[in-house]
């Protein structure tokens, strides 16, 4: 079996087809977007069009797991275990067995609520994020960075069942998200002791959380802003091992992509 | 007559002569013979809205690109969505044409509660016209408008299979539900009007 597995190669049956997030950013309609006063873009029951943002939100999520179990399940086979302690392949694998879980639970809220698998494009920037040939890396993109994004989405889309009675989408969330928190507290314990000795392996493990975690607030989809549809879960993040001053810079991160967002739209 | 606007699409690649034609067929499926079919190029998926109003006896639509988008392929028609999201808008003009929904408030004063309803109603009969609705998302619609209840779950089946309803039929069964709704006041009769809120706008952007 091929280490390193680049994206194309994943397997996709035909329901499944790729957008490319920079064709999504040169969309010549979000420059007219931007100039319209559409309102918060909050994911609430009482937002314009909350009907098919959950939607879509929902089949990214089912995307995001499928890539999230993908980067887990590569991490166990691409490294030697002289590469990586034989414990952190353990725990990459009862990771690969949550992600499958909600896989299965995200199909079925797909389900629920009238979305059909391959309904919407796929985007495979969570993947690309777990491709990073330093485990150290890899670790914190996708249990760091991406686990985070998962705790801020799951988190906003438990508000939005609540908010709108939905009891099976809140339940489901909640469950999936302690999950997240659990992956997120392993990235962080990993991260500790793989750097012990070697702080310079640590910084740039940092630099690339950062560079993944920019990459992911994308046009202010992820902020504490009425901007941003995702909203950043400070509470479950602290309980994830994030401390306030790491959840301030990812905040100012967030702002950062959202004022670059704008600018970009003139 | 059907007319459409614009003449032209520059920001998505709709082809203009197929989006009027599949609203030709939609104004004939639901038995409209005038009305003016307004596309909003600018807003893509999954900003998705759509009124149906009537004005002088002629029928004025304003829908989101969202709503003929397909979700996989940005910027490109879906021709199965078109067809149902125009048919189920021109079944709505055909309703405010009917003395039965004489009463029935403009689009920018319906609640989302009666819109809900009154949209699952069309895609209902939409579906017996043989096109490709997604019946689920439908339900999921009006649960999320009326209610994750027991009684929104039986208006739903009675909505979807209906043939003939008035104004005052769709208001009682938005009675019936709300009676029952769990949700906090302001979630459970909720009057903003979302697709209206869209279009407005809009037209003030």
């Amino acid at each position: 079996m091929k280490k390193m597995l680049p994206v194309e190669e994943l397997a996709r049956d035909e329901r499944f087809v790729r957008s490319e997030i920079t064709d999504r950013i040169a969309d010549p309609r979000n420059d007219r977007i931007a100039e319209r006063n559409l309102g918060s873009a909050r994911l609430e029951p009482d937002r314009p069009a909350a009907l098919d943002r959950s939607r879509s939100l929902m089949h990214g999520i089912f995307m995001g797991e499928i890539q999230a179990l993908e980067g887990a399940g590569r991490t166990c086979f691409d490294f030697d275990d002289d590469e990586v302690p034989f414990a952190l392949k353990l725990d990459m694998a009862r990771q690969c067995w949550d992600e499958s879980r909600h896989v299965e639970i995200s199909v079925k809220l797909g389900e629920h609520m009238g979305t059909e698998i391959g309904e919407y494009a796929e985007q495979t920037f969570l993947y690309q994020a777990a491709c990073n040939p330093d485990a150290v890396l890899r670790l914190t993109g996708v249990n760091r960075a991406l686990e985070g994004l998962a705790i801020d989405v799951f988190n906003t889309m438990k508000e939005f069942g609540e908010a709108s009675g939905d009891p099976v989408l809140a339940a489901c969330e909640d469950w999936m998200l302690a999950d997240e928190v659990t992956h997120v507290k392993m990235g962080s314990d990993w991260l500790r002791r793989m750097t012990a000795d070697d702080p310079e392996r640590r910084e740039r493990a940092l630099e690339f959380q950062r560079v993944v975690d920019k990459l992911f607030s994308i046009g202010g989809f992820r902020g504490e802003g009425d901007e941003s549809p995702i909203q950043l879960a400070r509470r479950f993040r602290e309980l994830a091992g994030f401390s306030d001053a790491e959840l301030d810079e990812i905040a100012e991160i967030s702002e950062e992509a959202a004022a670059d967002s704008r600018a970009a739209s003139g | 007559m059907i007319e459409l606007r614009p003449e032209t699409f520059t920001l998505v690649q709709f082809d203009a002569d197929e989006v009027r034609r599949i609203a030709k067929e939609a104004a004939a499926r639901a038995g409209v013979t005038d009305a003016v079919v307004e596309i909003d190029e600018e807003l893509p998926q999954p900003i998705t809205a759509f009124v149906a109003g009537v004005v002088e006896g002629r029928g004025q639509i304003w829908m989101s690109g969202g709503n003929l988008e397909d979700a996989r392929n940005p910027a490109q028609l879906h021709v199965d969505n078109a067809e149902v999201e125009l048919t189920a808008a021109m079944l709505r003009v055909r309703d405010r044409l009917q003395p039965g929904f004489a009463a029935a408030p403009d689009e920018s004063e319906l609640s989302d509660r009666d819109r809900a309803a009154w949209e699952t109603w069309a895609y209902g009969r939409c579906a017996r016209l043989g096109l490709a609705v997604r019946e689920q998302r439908s339900r999921y619609a009006l649960r999320l408008f009326q209610g994750f209840t027991d009684v929104t779950d039986a208006a739903f089946e009675r909505l979807w299979a209906a043939d003939e309803l008035t104004w005052d039929d769709l208001v009682k069964i938005g009675d019936d539900t709300a009676a029952v709704d769990p949700r906090p006041p302001v979630a459970a009769n909720r009057v903003a009007t979302r697709q209206a809120s869209i279009k407005e706008r809009a037209a003030s952007g």
